[in-house]
């Protein structure tokens, strides 16, 4: 089994939903090649970390509200979330959403290891570590959420709308290189605090737009 | 005998005057602590508290524009400007409130300037700058493109823009300041609990922080630059994941990063100080000393 090989099968082996064989050859791998097997490392480390923190944004119906402020002040995480959680625009949302589903399809990913010889670079299928994912599926449904309650109310007045759109054009770049970020580094924390970072602006954003959209 | 254009440019001038504007005169009673809310799209916001149980309100509506009301009693009140067609007028307000009053302002375009209002103030402002004065116990402003400028001795202090600048100047128990694109200026001679938060803008934070206090800086791509007054005490926890981190505060240097990419940087200028967290994505991380700010006494 190659690196590449072992790339695309860690996160099955870590799950254990690989088959005995590729189940065996990882463990081989892992055995003879210190750089996978530091990777192997960080990653169990990434996920123990994972599981010890609770959830910070529950899934919200329809009260975004409950979501922004449990996702504010609650206590360190291992992703670094520390404010306000972001969401997407009606406007912007089917665009947001057709890129994150483009980025996590497949990435170009180049991996320096082995005492900094680089790896082949490969495409491959990546996906982010599951309790990043699981938090930024959190911060998506918020945001669709907030979008739709905003469309229903038709809560924006032009002046506020004009504005949105142009700022959560700079956000929505700062969460596709955050993201593709995460995707070619899923044991770096800092890449996964990053792109959670980006996703609080911008609900925060949406969450302000609609403050100050309504007339009263 | 006076020529006619003399005559033409006099009346030319009656017309220009605040005679095209309805003038505002109005005052009621309320209490010290009451809430009151002002409503004007476009024009000026000017509040003042002083130390009467009333409101006071003086300016002016153009003429035709729009409506001005005020009204209430007791612990609540409100006034504003209703637009008569689709463009806002620009109304000039100038309303004096209690001082210790719950003031609550919502605006798109105006300019928004409040001083003397101890108790609470909340700002929504879509484009207008926005400058408080304080102290003030609970403050927030919200604004898109607003930009921000409070001073004083503050409690609670909440400051969001996204295309404006947000410069904050004085001292606070727990602090946010935010923006999208907009710098981000924080000086503090005191700063208990802090976050301060950047897409694409630059964050300037000279500060003295508590010693039990926490600050959190992030920006994606903006300039991050710490500075600490002498005598200030703060352990620092930086990392970029492109960019680069300079200390001039100690001989620390940086080293990779946690994911074995960037730099990240570990160090203090004493164990006890104050924890503060820098994380940028593609920002520089500078740390440096602050002269001229002196360190907080907490």
């Amino acid at each position: 089994m190659t690196c590449a090989e072992l790339d695309a099968r860690l996160d099955g082996y870590l799950d254990g939903d690989l088959p005995p064989a590729e189940h065996v050859a990882v463990e081989k791998h892992l055995a003879t090649c210190s750089a996978c097997a530091a990777l192997h490392t960080d990653l169990v480390a990434l996920r123990e970390r994972a599981r010890a923190v609770p959830r910070e944004v529950a899934p919200p119906p329809a009260v975004w509200a409950a979501v922004s402020n449990a996702t504010l002040d609650h206590g360190p995480t291992l992703f670094a979330v520390r404010s306000s959680p972001v969401r997407f625009t009606p406007w912007g949302l089917a665009a947001a959403a057709a890129l994150l589903v483009a980025l996590s399809s497949a990435v170009t990913v180049g991996v320096l290891r082995n005492g900094g010889e680089q790896r082949t670079a490969h495409i491959e299928q990546r996906t982010l570590d599951p309790r990043l994912a699981a938090l930024e599926a959190d911060y998506q449904r918020a945001t669709t959420e907030l979008v739709r309650a905003l469309e229903a109310e038709g809560a924006l007045t032009p002046s506020v709308r004009l504005a949105l759109d142009r700022h959560l054009a700079v956000v929505d770049g700062a969460i596709a290189e955050a993201r593709a970020s995460a995707l070619q580094h899923p044991a770096d924390p800092d890449a996964g605090g990053m792109l959670l970072a980006a996703y609080r602006q911008k609900l925060d954003l949406l969450e302000r737009a609609t403050r100050l959209g309504s007339e009263t | 005998m006076r020529s006619p254009s003399l005559l033409l440019g006099a009346v030319l001038a009656a017309l220009a005057t605040p005679a095209a504007a309805q003038q505002v005169n109005r005052g009621f009673p309320l209490d010290r602590d009451a809430a009151f809310r002002i409503l004007n799209l476009a024009g000026s916001i000017t509040v003042r508290g002083w130390d009467r149980d009333s409101v006071a309100i003086t300016g002016n509506v153009p003429a035709g524009e729009g409506v001005f009301y005020a009204g209430g009693r007791g612990g609540g009140a409100k006034m504003g400007v209703e637009p008569r067609g689709a463009t806002p007028p620009r109304a000039e307000l100038h309303v004096m409130v209690p001082r210790n009053a719950r003031v609550w302002i919502k605006t798109d375009e105006a300019t928004v300037d409040v001083a003397g209002v101890a108790g609470q103030v909340d700002v929504y402002s879509v484009g207008g700058r926005v400058q408080v004065a304080g102290p003030v116990r609970t403050l927030s402003v919200e604004t898109m493109d607003g930009v921000v400028t409070v001073e004083g001795e503050m409690t609670w202090v909440r400051l969001k823009s996204a295309g404006g600048a947000v410069r904050f100047l004085g001292s606070a128990d727990d602090l946010v300041a935010s923006s999208v694109s907009g710098a981000v200026a924080v000086d503090a001679r005191r700063l208990g609990r802090a976050r301060i938060e950047t897409v694409t803008g630059n964050v300037r934070l000279a500060a003295a922080p508590e010693r039990s206090g926490t600050i959190s800086v992030e920006t994606h791509a903006g300039l991050a630059e710490i500075l600490l007054p002498p005598g200030a005490a703060a352990i620092f926890e930086l990392s970029t994941l492109g960019g680069t981190i300079t200390n001039r505060l100690t001989s620390a240097k940086p080293g990779p990063g946690p994911g074995g990419r960037g730099q990240a940087s570990s160090f203090g200028t004493d164990v006890s100080g104050a924890l503060v967290t820098v994380r940028t994505f593609k920002g520089d991380i500078i740390v440096g000393r602050a002269e001229g700010l002196a360190a907080g006494t907490k």
